[in-house]
């Protein structure tokens, strides 16, 4: 009799347990260290309840995430990344809950600026960055410019106030022999922010949002033609790392931390590489000297947002969760870590002139003046792939800065076209 | 009785009580695991490739739709023409090679022969997706080897960024595939040539033929058979390249090492249009089993 009184009673505390079955693609060293100590925290908070954690590669997780949501034993919290292709592509099929009722409950809206929150909205008709709210992500990444503080001093420059300044510096460190700008494009991508951070100082985010949300608009403007002829610039004048078409993405900012260039134009995903050498600081990309003393449109997201399923038996629980992961708490860890929080963090925390303030600090600049870029290759399903093969060729001089826009206005027209 | 007698004549042996079946059934097993592995996946491949799907939701039907964007789209051509221009690095180059290197080799001229036989195989043990790595930093600007050595040896003219020249990146990649396959030809043609009579060539050595007309006329159209295995062979992995473009270009710079299943590989994974992808799979299957077929018709006909 006691037996059996203690069987139900076991069999009763498993029913009640909840399991939350989490995705994410916070795999890596530091990034997957304070996960692991943001789940334990939340569990203690929860007693009874477990979380079964599945981590892994971006790439992986694109591939795999949409697929394991529409299947009969989906994850509760799963990351799926923003744009038409993944997001977009869940909620038209429904397998995502609108999380409308608990960004009132807990004031999702007021963490950060509703330029990014916006990247996480879908309206009844499709229509990307309007509507309601699919997911919401903890962490920043920016695009902007690292520099060795060393170089700068040797060399007797300072961080430029405007993009004409900037280029006057690439003149000068040139002329002394040092390579101005580390970079390598041989996989590709690393071109599109390398363009994108210069035809960002030529627009609005109101022209940005039209072309990256797909509203309408056309490439073909003056500005990014003109974005374009400073690239070939750059080329010609030898401004990047010689052979920097043959050159991976790893081995440039290799170059970079060595101390083997001023400058490189990176996104913050790499700070955790750089914190180890003192002398590399960042700045924010200057504006051109019309728009002088004002924060130009910086190349900003946030990580892959957190979704939560459609079918999820747990879904307060895992609001609770994502909210957690917002907390005043998660955003003193993760500045801890040396990356950015999308939110505010004690700012206690940070070391005075140290590269975690400096991003950190421009972090701030963007969201105060609510200088919201777009990762462009999110403008149309192929836009990546149309991109890094359009820049690859504008660098080599096999087309001209009006042909460059054109190439890249075709993709964007055809798909316009079809919606 | 009638049937036995007519199974009898075709090799097939039955004992009296074994049914017709009887065969059939012990081949169920292998037919399961070959229809649930390979018949099925490439039925569901075909059945894709008339729809448009982002592989979740609904499929909707586009009858030949996706058939005729293919035809006219120009990236998609571009990758053939690249997989062709690859069938000159990894099949015609090695089979060249390897055939000058085993007729070397089978001569045992030298000591050593043994050691040389198993240093030219090496690469074939390696993944490929290792040798992709291993040749990108050969090639690599930064410290590089090859621009390197260029460079201390006066010819730094020749340097360059092989992997992101637009015209020197195919090129580049077809001498790795030229490098792990040459080895290959070449050990299937030595033990090809290990089963001439030697008595063919000690004759043609007293008739006075030289080194190069015993290779011609005796070496050469007895390995016949095994030239056809090994251009099916490598014809068919270079119609179907993948990984080693994929750990180094990218199919870049610009278009310029696109090839097929990685064209494919965009379309279905990246930019999630699987049907679409899927009849890029259906056509470059067809493609293969042409050439396939053709190969093998040749061969016969030479036999």
């Amino acid at each position: 009799m006691k037996k059996l009184l203690i069987g139900l009673l076991l069999l009763l505390s498993v029913a009640s347990a909840q399991t939350l079955k989490e995705w994410d693609l916070l795999n890596r060293g530091v990034t997957n260290s304070v996960q692991e100590q943001l789940n334990k925290e939340f569990l203690e908070a929860h007693p009874g309840v477990t979380i079964e954690r599945n981590s892994m590669s971006f790439d992986d997780l694109i591939a795999t995430v949409n697929l394991a949501l529409s299947s009969n034993d989906p994850p509760d919290i799963a990351m799926v990344n923003q744009g038409a292709n993944d997001m977009g592509a869940a909620v038209k099929a429904g397998l995502l809950l609108n999380l409308d009722t608990y960004a009132e409950k807990y004031g999702w809206a007021d963490l950060y600026s509703s330029k990014l929150i916006d990247r996480f909205r879908w309206s009844d008709d499709h229509k990307f960055g309007i509507g309601h709210l699919y997911g919401m992500a903890s962490t920043a990444q920016f695009v902007g410019v690292y520099y060795n503080k060393a170089i700068f001093k040797q060399a007797g420059i300072s961080i430029p106030e405007t993009f004409e300044e900037m280029q006057t510096s690439f003149a000068s460190l040139k002329a002394a022999g040092i390579t101005p700008l580390a970079y390598g494009n041989l996989e590709g991508w690393p071109g599109i922010h390398l363009y994108s951070s210069v035809q960002h100082l030529f627009s609005t985010t109101e022209e940005l949002d039209e072309l990256i949300f797909a509203r309408g608009g056309t490439w073909i403007t003056d500005g990014n033609i003109e974005a374009a002829r400073i690239i070939q610039d750059w080329v010609k004048q030898g401004y990047l790392t010689e052979g920097f078409s043959g050159i991976g993405y790893d081995d440039s900012w290799g170059l970079f931390l060595q101390g083997q260039a001023a400058m490189m134009i990176t996104g913050t995903w790499i700070t955790g590489e750089f914190v180890s050498n003192p002398d590399i600081g960042f700045f924010l990309m200057p504006p051109l000297a019309a728009n002088k003393g004002t924060i130009p449109p910086h190349i900003a997201g946030t990580e892959v947002p957190f979704t939560i399923s459609v079918n999820s038996k747990n879904a307060d629980l895992a609001a609770e969760y994502i909210n957690f992961m917002h907390s005043p708490r998660a955003a003193d860890l993760w500045l801890e870590a040396g990356l950015v929080p999308a939110m505010k963090a004690d700012e206690s925390l940070i070391q005075e002139g140290s590269l975690v303030a400096d991003t950190y600090i421009a972090w701030q600049k963007i969201n105060e003046a609510n200088a919201m870029g777009h990762y462009i290759d999110w403008a149309t399903p192929s836009f990546y792939d149309t991109t890094t093969s359009a820049i690859q060729q504008l660098e080599a001089s096999r087309v001209t800065p009006e042909e460059f826009v054109a190439i890249l206005d075709k993709d964007f027209q055809e798909h316009l076209s079809k919606q | 009785m009638a049937k036995e007698q007519a199974n009898w004549a075709r090799g097939i042996t039955m004992r009296p009580g074994d049914r017709w079946y009887t065969g059939w059934v012990y081949l169920l097993p292998g037919f399961f695991i070959f229809a649930a592995l390979v018949l099925y996946p490439l039925g569901l491949t075909f059945w894709y490739s008339f729809h448009d799907w982002a592989g979740i939701g609904r499929p909707v039907w586009l009858g030949l739709g996706n058939y005729l964007k293919l035809f006219q789209d120009k990236l998609f051509w571009q990758g053939i023409f690249h997989n062709l221009q690859f069938v000159i690095f990894y099949s015609i180059i090695p089979i060249v090679l390897g055939l000058v290197l085993s007729s070397i080799l089978h001569q045992r001229w030298f000591k050593g022969v043994t050691l040389f036989r198993t240093l030219l195989f090496l690469p074939q043990i390696l993944p490929m997706v290792l040798i992709g790595i291993i040749w990108r930093w050969l090639y690599s600007p930064v410290n590089g080897p090859i621009n390197q050595i260029l460079k201390a040896i006066g010819l730094k003219a020749l340097a360059r960024p092989w992997l992101g020249d637009f015209d020197w990146a195919l090129p580049s990649l077809g001498i790795v595939a030229t490098w792990y396959f040459y080895g290959f030809c070449m050990v299937v043609f030595l033990a090809g040539i290990q089963k001439i009579e030697p008595h063919l060539y000690d004759a043609a050595g007293l008739d006075g033929a030289s080194a190069l007309q015993q290779f011609w006329y005796i070496t050469l159209p007895d390995l016949r058979r095994e030239i056809g295995v090994v251009m099916m062979f490598t014809f068919i992995t270079a119609l179907k390249v993948f990984d080693v473009v994929f750990v180094t270009t990218r199919g870049g710079p610009g278009d310029s090492t696109l090839v097929t299943s990685l064209y494919l590989y965009e379309k279905a994974f990246k930019q999630k249009a699987v049907g679409y992808g899927a009849s890029i799979a259906v056509i470059l299957t067809i493609f293969t089993i042409l050439i396939a077929l053709f190969l093998r018709r040749y061969q016969e006909r030479k036999v």
